[in-house]
């Protein structure tokens, strides 16, 4: 494990530092705050349901550390879970039907949890493995495992935990097969805890 | 270390495994017109429980254990087993949060599995993620065998979803054909067990010999139209089974009949030189069984070379696609030693496996 990044609540940190706290007097939401302080200009990411722009947002955190370029197209694999799957995005694609009368396109597409993927593969170009998984709960056991799952040509791993609710717990971090600190089940317990 | 499955089930609106093999065999039609499912009650063209009068966890159970009739059933308790659970939306009916977590904490103790279920859901292609998923773990030497279920039900949800994308088809639907309008959805549940143990089959077991999985990097509800994905998944699973494409005598396509799906499948297929390869959707007769489907399709690819013969693909005519492919129009007897399973979904995934003979 070479680089997290850890949001719960109104904070984010990047290998154990405070990267960005939510500004409560500002009227718009965590995400876009966070968006507009990583100066990004990727209109794609207003379109995005909430699970893909945490995603998103800290994959593209690890990125002002780490250069995922040094990486062909297929060698950065990315794997994430979390314990209720798209159900935010589900209940307002509901709604569209039955309250609205009319079933919404655009929020039915982000009602599978592995969009989130999509979203990011999109935005990096990248072409490798993925996988999302839904645990009862965060597991670092199950994120120790995914070193050895990993295809061969995979050299880099962007995975971690996503969830929305009650509020944002999410962690992320990037692997390689070869550099970094081993990541064991106790390094990631330790990050995950660092909030 | 060798991986094997089999034990294969099927419990679909048309029957089991081997009921829906014959069916298909004997050109009986798996889908049916239904009237008013539609959100302003058009009607659909669906593989739907006539009466569904079974919970989700009964018919996930059902599958388990009619899988389980050809495997060593006493193994289900062991700690070095695992349940692996696909679906895209899971029991709709425990709210959408727990829709996934519910059924598998109560399969858990109601077959007092030693460990929680571990699920995916990764789209359509989450059937044959599993599966491969199920290889992969195996060869860490966590566990010896893993039970692989795929389920999904149509729902209000998922219908009037897949309307608003204007991607069902209001007839049966024709996979790779000429007049393809779209999708018909199915629902059903589907078992194979994956073991590092062939003596534990009380049937024929199967090699599986690989499977990877690649994105499309390109759009999150349309496929690439260069197959991108598709081909390299399909190139990364050759290369992890050691084969070539000569190797390969059948292919089970994703086929889902929409004209984008297929359009990509056949571009894929062509740039990989596999276009001359019998190949087959099995979805105009189970319907698209979304997280299910990759465990239905293997399934029956596995009932297909136990039988040593390559199934028809059901609703095809005429050529539909801009380069040809070698679509399976009449059920035929054929020696099937090794077959290619592939399948895609939104997000841009895209996920493939090599299954093989044991001899």
């Amino acid at each position: 494990m070479t680089t997290w990044c850890r949001w719960k609540g109104d904070k984010v940190l990047l290998n154990g530092e405070l990267f960005f706290q939510c500004d409560k007097n500002n009227s718009e939401d965590m995400a876009l705050q966070l968006y507009r302080f990583l100066k990004i200009d990727y209109p794609k990411f207003h379109k995005m349901d909430s699970l893909s722009k945490t995603g998103f947002l800290l994959t593209e955190i690890i990125k002002t550390i780490e250069d995922t370029g040094r990486f062909a197209d297929d060698e950065i694999a990315m794997v994430f879970a979390n314990n209720h799957s798209c159900s935010e995005t589900d209940i307002k694609f509901e709604h569209s039907y039955l309250e609205d009368k009319t079933p919404s396109p655009a929020l039915f597409v982000y009602t599978l949890p592995n969009i989130v993927t999509g979203e990011i593969s999109i935005r990096n170009k990248w072409y490798g493995e993925s996988a999302v998984y839904i645990l009862p709960a965060f597991d670092a056991g199950f994120f120790e495992d995914q070193k050895s799952l990993l295809q061969p040509h995979t050299r880099a791993l962007v995975a971690g935990w996503l969830q929305l609710i009650p509020e944002t717990d999410a962690f992320i971090y990037f692997a390689e097969k070869t550099a970094g600190e081993p990541f064991s089940t106790e390094k990631i317990l330790q990050a995950y805890h660092s909030l | 270390m060798k991986v094997y499955l089999g034990a294969e089930s099927i419990i679909s609106p048309s029957g089991n495994a081997e009921e829906c093999f014959e069916k298909i065999e004997e050109g009986i039609a798996g889908i049916k017109n239904y009237c008013d499912r539609g959100f302003n009650k058009e009607s659909f063209y669906l593989s739907a429980f006539e009466h569904r009068n079974f919970s989700f966890e009964q018919l996930l159970k059902d599958a388990i254990l009619q899988s389980l009739k050809s495997f060593d059933e006493k193994l289900i308790t062991s700690d070095k087993t695992l349940l692996i659970i696909s679906s895209t939306k899971g029991d709709l009916s425990k709210g959408y949060a727990q829709a996934l977590t519910a059924p598998a904490s109560a399969i858990q103790k109601d077959l007092r599995l030693k460990h929680f279920p571990l699920i995916i859901s990764n789209a359509c292609a989450s059937g044959v993620m599993a599966i491969n998923l199920a290889a992969h773990l195996l060869q860490t030497k966590k566990f010896e065998h893993i039970i692989v279920a795929g389920i999904d039900l149509i729902s209000d949800f998922i219908l009037y979803g897949f309307q608003s994308l204007y991607a069902l088809s209001n007839e049966a639907s024709k996979p790779f054909d000429k007049e393809r309008k779209g999708i018909n959805l199915g629902e059903g549940a589907a078992a194979v067990v994956v073991s590092t143990q062939p003596s534990a089959f009380k049937s024929e077991c199967y090699r599986w010999l690989g499977g990877c999985t690649a994105g499309d990097a390109n759009h999150i509800s349309g496929p690439s139209r260069t197959g991108e994905g598709l081909y390299r998944s399909v190139l990364a699973t050759l290369k992890a089974s050691g084969l070539t494409t000569g190797d390969i005598d059948f292919i089970s396509a994703h086929g889902t009949a929409t004209l984008f799906n297929d359009e990509m499948e056949a571009i894929a297929m062509n740039r990989l030189s596999m276009q001359h390869i019998p190949l087959n959707s099995f979805k105009g007769f189970f319907g698209h069984t979304l997280g299910a489907a990759g465990i239905i399709e293997t399934a029956m690819c596995i009932q297909s070379m136990r039988k040593n013969v390559l199934l028809k693909s059901v609703g095809y005519d005429e050529c539909g696609t801009s380069v040809p492919l070698h679509i399976i129009e009449e059920s035929k007897p054929c020696n099937i030693n090794t077959v290619l399973k592939t399948a895609s979904g939104f997000g841009g995934c895209n996920a493939s496996l090599i299954i093989q003979k044991n001899s």
